[in-house]
């Protein structure tokens, strides 16, 4: 069919197929946006100071991140906290960041008065005076645990090693205005954060297993499988009705096409004897200007117009009845080059002979097309 | 009948296979570096036809076209392994940083199969000349430029004084882009206050102009492409909400940010989806061509044994005896890797060859209409087909991938090399013979040189990537981050958390398949391709394209062949010396 039907169905089709090829499934799409809303939490983690507060008031802006908790609230959180169960975790958390100090353990007590009684007698066996022993040493030491625990904590209420702080000292450092803030970042995840970039990070990366081949082709047929389907079945009728069209325009001018094959390659087989003939009496290094302004001219004038129309010929034989007799002409073409190229080396006979040989296959095409032709 | 000649016209001989070698040699392990550092390498064609001037016809003064042919065709044929390795191998060294299980791959197999797949995309590629040179007629801008080239010693003055004009602004053009006093694209978009996702913009590229004017009416379907990708299927999809931005984008970032979806997760799997089925319908379409060029090849074959001459190509039983063997070490190559059995061994190599037979198609199609070359895509098909058929064996699959993706280059080098051998006049056997005879040299440079600079710093760290020292201290000059490479690990570690696009591949390859019915050959893979690549390339090639019709149309076809191919020849031949030139000299001190 010619006209313009084939045309309008193949674009139509492909722009329909395409677009529905495009497009993607609904649950790869909802993903998708959650992969790039994580992509932009990443990004917001990176921030500091103004920045990440800018950011993070947008994203709650946008509902991606839940309300933040305030000050205030954080602060009765804390001391509910320090004043719960819960309150030797808390105060433990508080020493770790360096806002109570360090105590001396039991152990670490017992420890250090068994050093110390260990002094006293080296003094004692070097012949040097030893200070007076303390009897709370020696009791610190002692087997019974009982004994031993009461005469630390006696050493412990003198200041000379540090007491276990306890949660009304931490209760302390939050009525501190200057603290407070460390105070509260040191308790951590122990209080009400609201919603946090990081928090919001973290379930975003846990989630992000991905469809797999087949629930994203799934996905994707449910929402393009007809559209695309309908497209390109419009794609392959334009495709076969103009495939069809352009036989039998190409049949009807396969006489005329044919006689501009058989005339091209008769009409290159008479421009060579004259050619070769010039060579033949051609001196070692003639460069024969005038036969390769010739070559040039068979090129440009026969034989490109003939390539250039070969789609006729193609439509009205058949690629391989086609292939049969344009091979050895494409062959010709080649072996023209060759005596072009070998002439301006300088090599006359080299030339000649791919002249030769251009000739010889010529009548091979010519031969090819009255057997397809036949 | 003819003179005895006086002298020699040599084609076949000694000195050009040697220093094509030697050229080649040089080039693969400067385009290794290159490639590791920019991401990108640079054809070889047209450096070694200009060493061959200086060599063979100057210092050895010997005229040739035909030897001068070959010496670029031996030359480009070793060089062309250097892409297919560093785009793929690289992601094996770089995954095994992270991963210890992928350090440990035996070398001997990596080596052969690279060399299987280089003799493999040369016989494979072979039996098709006659249908993509004489009857499909290809352009191959590249392999014409080149033949420009080499015929310059016996053109007019006239088309010489083209090429040099055409070469001339090429130069101009690329150190301008080169030293920033120009953008690499220039857009429209911002200036007409247009959307990212809606561009309008020119790739600034002498040699991709070139090409376009060389192909006119030919390359317009790659143009049609781009535009149908672009300036239809993008605004349609974002005004019918199939592109949603995430809320928490700001304002400012939603359309970039939709373009980047666009091209990434629409568009361009898509695009390979259409270069697959254009290609497969392709090569059913062409099978009675290749079928009769086959006989021809066999009769062509037979009458030179009975007339007692040479035959003008390699007969068949060479080629098939050259992939029976390649096939073989394919196999044993695949059986050698940790983790696979036999039958696994076997579809690997089947498979292997088949994709690598169609994938060779495609890009000697898309080089042939356009110069532009789809290898990274193929090379990922070929991961993942490797990757669900070994049920995820990163080495193999790996190992496959490289071995592809250097056939296929061979494949589209062959091809236009076999094109410029044919507007010169040379035999196509004895570029075929010279090819094949130094097609292994490559792979062993490529690779060599590859695991040099990989264990260059000595203490076991990485030599190149981003986990380089180099790369860690921000040494730009030192730092070599295997871009390209990097693409491809980013594809198996998602594979591995099973994440690839396989709608759109589908789509795409049954549309392409629907549209290679239509009597345009080539049609689904220029639209594929279009579709594949940026759209400032395709929109810079379309208006080369438009410009050729133009001047045919007002000149005629005579202008054509004899202004305007000499002049686009030059642009190629220009933007290819200048931008190797410029990259080495900024190598040499040290930035880049």
């Amino acid at each position: 069919m010619r006209g313009p039907i084939p045309m309008i169905l193949l674009c139509g089709g492909l722009c329909l197929a395409l677009a529905s090829g495009a497009r993607h499934g609904d649950a790869w799409t909802a993903q998708r946006a959650d992969l790039a809303a994580a992509g932009e939490l990443a990004r917001v983690a990176s921030l500091e100071g103004a920045d990440r507060a800018e950011a993070e008031a947008r994203l709650r802006e946008a509902g991606l991140l839940g309300p933040a908790v305030s000050d205030a609230d954080r602060r009765a959180a804390a001391q509910s906290l320090l004043s719960g169960p819960e309150a030797p975790e808390a105060v433990r958390a508080l020493q770790g960041a360096g806002l109570l100090h360090r105590d001396t353990s039991l152990a670490q007590a017992v420890a250090e008065a068994r050093m110390r009684l260990n002094d006293h007698a080296r003094e004692a066996k070097a012949g040097r005076e030893p200070p007076p022993r303390d009897p709370r040493l020696m009791q610190a030491v002692s087997d019974d645990p009982a004994v031993s625990e009461a005469a630390v904590r006696a050493i412990w209420a003198e200041g000379e090693l540090n007491p276990p702080p306890t949660a009304a000292d931490a209760l302390a450092l939050l009525s501190d205005p200057q603290r407070e803030p460390r105070v509260l970042a040191a308790l951590g995840d122990r209080l009400p954060a609201g919603d946090t970039v990081e928090a919001r990070l973290s379930e975003a990366r846990a989630a992000r297993a991905p469809l797999g081949p087949s629930a994203r082709l799934a996905g994707w047929w449910a929402v393009s499988g007809p559209g695309w389907l309908l497209g390109v079945g419009m794609v392959a009728a334009g495709a076969l009705l103009a495939r069809r069209g352009g036989a039998q325009a190409a049949a009807a001018q396969a006489a005329s096409g044919g006689a501009d094959f058989l005339q091209v390659v008769r009409a290159l087989r008479a421009e060579l004897p004259p050619l070769r003939l010039r060579l033949q009496g051609a001196p070692a290094d003639d460069t024969a200007p005038e036969v390769r302004a010739a070559l040039d001219r068979l090129r440009l004038e026969r034989i490109e117009p003939l390539v250039a129309a070969r789609a006729a010929l193609i439509q009205a034989h058949g690629v391989a009845a086609f292939t049969e007799y344009f091979s050895p002409f494409s062959a010709a073409e080649r072996k023209l080059a060759r005596a072009w190229s070998a002439l301006t080396d300088g090599q006359p006979a080299e030339a000649d002979r791919a002249l030769d040989e251009a000739d010889r296959a010529l009548v091979s095409a010519e031969a090819a097309w009255g057997r397809v032709s036949a | 009948m003819s003179q005895p000649a006086a002298r020699p016209w040599p084609e076949l001989s000694i000195p050009a296979v040697l220093l094509g070698t030697l050229t080649g040699v040089v080039l693969t392990a400067s385009m290794v570096y290159i490639a590791l550092k920019l991401g990108f390498g640079l054809p070889g064609s047209t450096v070694a036809a200009i060493l061959g001037f200086g060599v063979l016809r100057g210092a050895l003064r010997r005229r040739s076209i035909v030897e001068n042919n070959l010496n670029q065709t031996v030359a480009s044929g070793i060089n062309t392994a250097s892409a297919g390795v560093v785009f793929t191998l690289p992601a094996l060294l770089l995954l095994g940083v992270d991963d210890p299980s992928l350090r440990d791959f035996p070398l001997v197999p990596l080596v052969l199969s690279a060399v299987a797949g280089s003799l493999m995309g040369i016989v494979l590629i072979i039996p098709l000349r006659k249908q993509m040179v004489e009857v499909e007629r290809l352009r191959f801008p590249s392999g014409v430029a080149v033949a420009t080239l080499l015929r310059s010693p016996g053109e007019g003055m006239e088309q010489v004084a083209l090429l040099s004009v055409g070469a001339a602004i090429a130069l101009a053009l690329t150190l301008l882009v080169n030293l920033g006093f120009l953008p690499e694209d220039l857009d429209f978009a911002g200036p007409l206050s247009l959307p990212p996702w809606l561009p309008v913009a020119l790739y600034v590229s002498a040699a991709n102009l070139g090409a376009g004017l060389l192909a006119g009416r030919g390359g317009l379907p790659f143009a049609l492409g781009g535009l149908l990708g672009w300036w239809f299927l993008g605004p349609m999809a974002v005004q019918m909400g199939w592109v949603p931005a995430p809320a928490a984008l700001p304002a400012a970032e939603v359309a970039g940010w939709q373009a980047g979806e666009l091209y990434g997760q629409m568009l361009r799997p898509l695009g390979i989806g259409l270069l697959i089925g254009g290609a497969l319908g392709g090569v059913v379409a062409a099978a009675p061509a290749v079928s009769g060029a086959m006989r021809s090849l066999a009769a062509a074959a037979r009458e030179a044994r009975e007339g007692g001459a040479a035959s003008e190509e390699l007969p068949p039983w060479v080629l098939g005896g050259g992939l029976i063997g390649s096939l073989l070490l394919l196999f044993a190559c695949a059986l050698a890797l940790p983790g696979v059995s036999l039958g696994t061994a076997v579809a690997m190599a089947l498979v292997g060859a088949a994709w690598l037979g169609l994938a060779g198609v495609i890009v000697a199609q898309a080089t042939g209409h356009t110069d532009i070359s789809p290898l990274s895509g193929l090379a990922l098909i070929a991961v993942t087909l490797m990757f669900f058929l070994t049920g995820g064996n990163v080495v193999a699959s790996i190992l496959i991938g490289m071995t592809v993706c250097i056939a296929i280059n061979q494949c589209a080098d062959m091809m236009s090399d076999l094109k410029t051998g044919h507007l010169i006049g040379a035999r196509p056997r004895d570029q075929q013979i010279a090819q094949l005879a130094t097609g292994w040299i490559g792979p062993l440079v490529a690779i060599g040189v590859l695991f040099l600079l990989w264990n260059a710093p000595g203490d076991g760290t990485p030599g190149f990537g981003p986990q380089s020292a180099a790369c860690l201290a921000g040494e730009g000059g030192g730092c070599l981050s295997a871009p390209q490479a990097g693409a491809l690990q980013g594809m198996v570690e998602a594979l591995r958390s099973a994440d690839a696009p396989v709608d759109k591949y589908l789509a795409g390859a049954v549309a392409g398949g629907a549209l290679s019915i239509f009597p345009i050959g080539g049609l689904a893979v220029l639209v594929g391709l279009a579709m594949y690549l940026p759209f400032s390339i395709t929109l810079a090639y379309g208006v080369g394209c438009v410009l050729a019709m133009g001047l045919e149309a007002r000149w005629g076809s005579a202008f054509i062949g004899r202004r305007l191919v000499p002049f686009a020849a030059g642009l190629i031949v220009g933007e290819a010396i200048t931008q190797l030139g410029f990259v080495l000299v900024s190598l040499s001190r040290g930035g880049a």
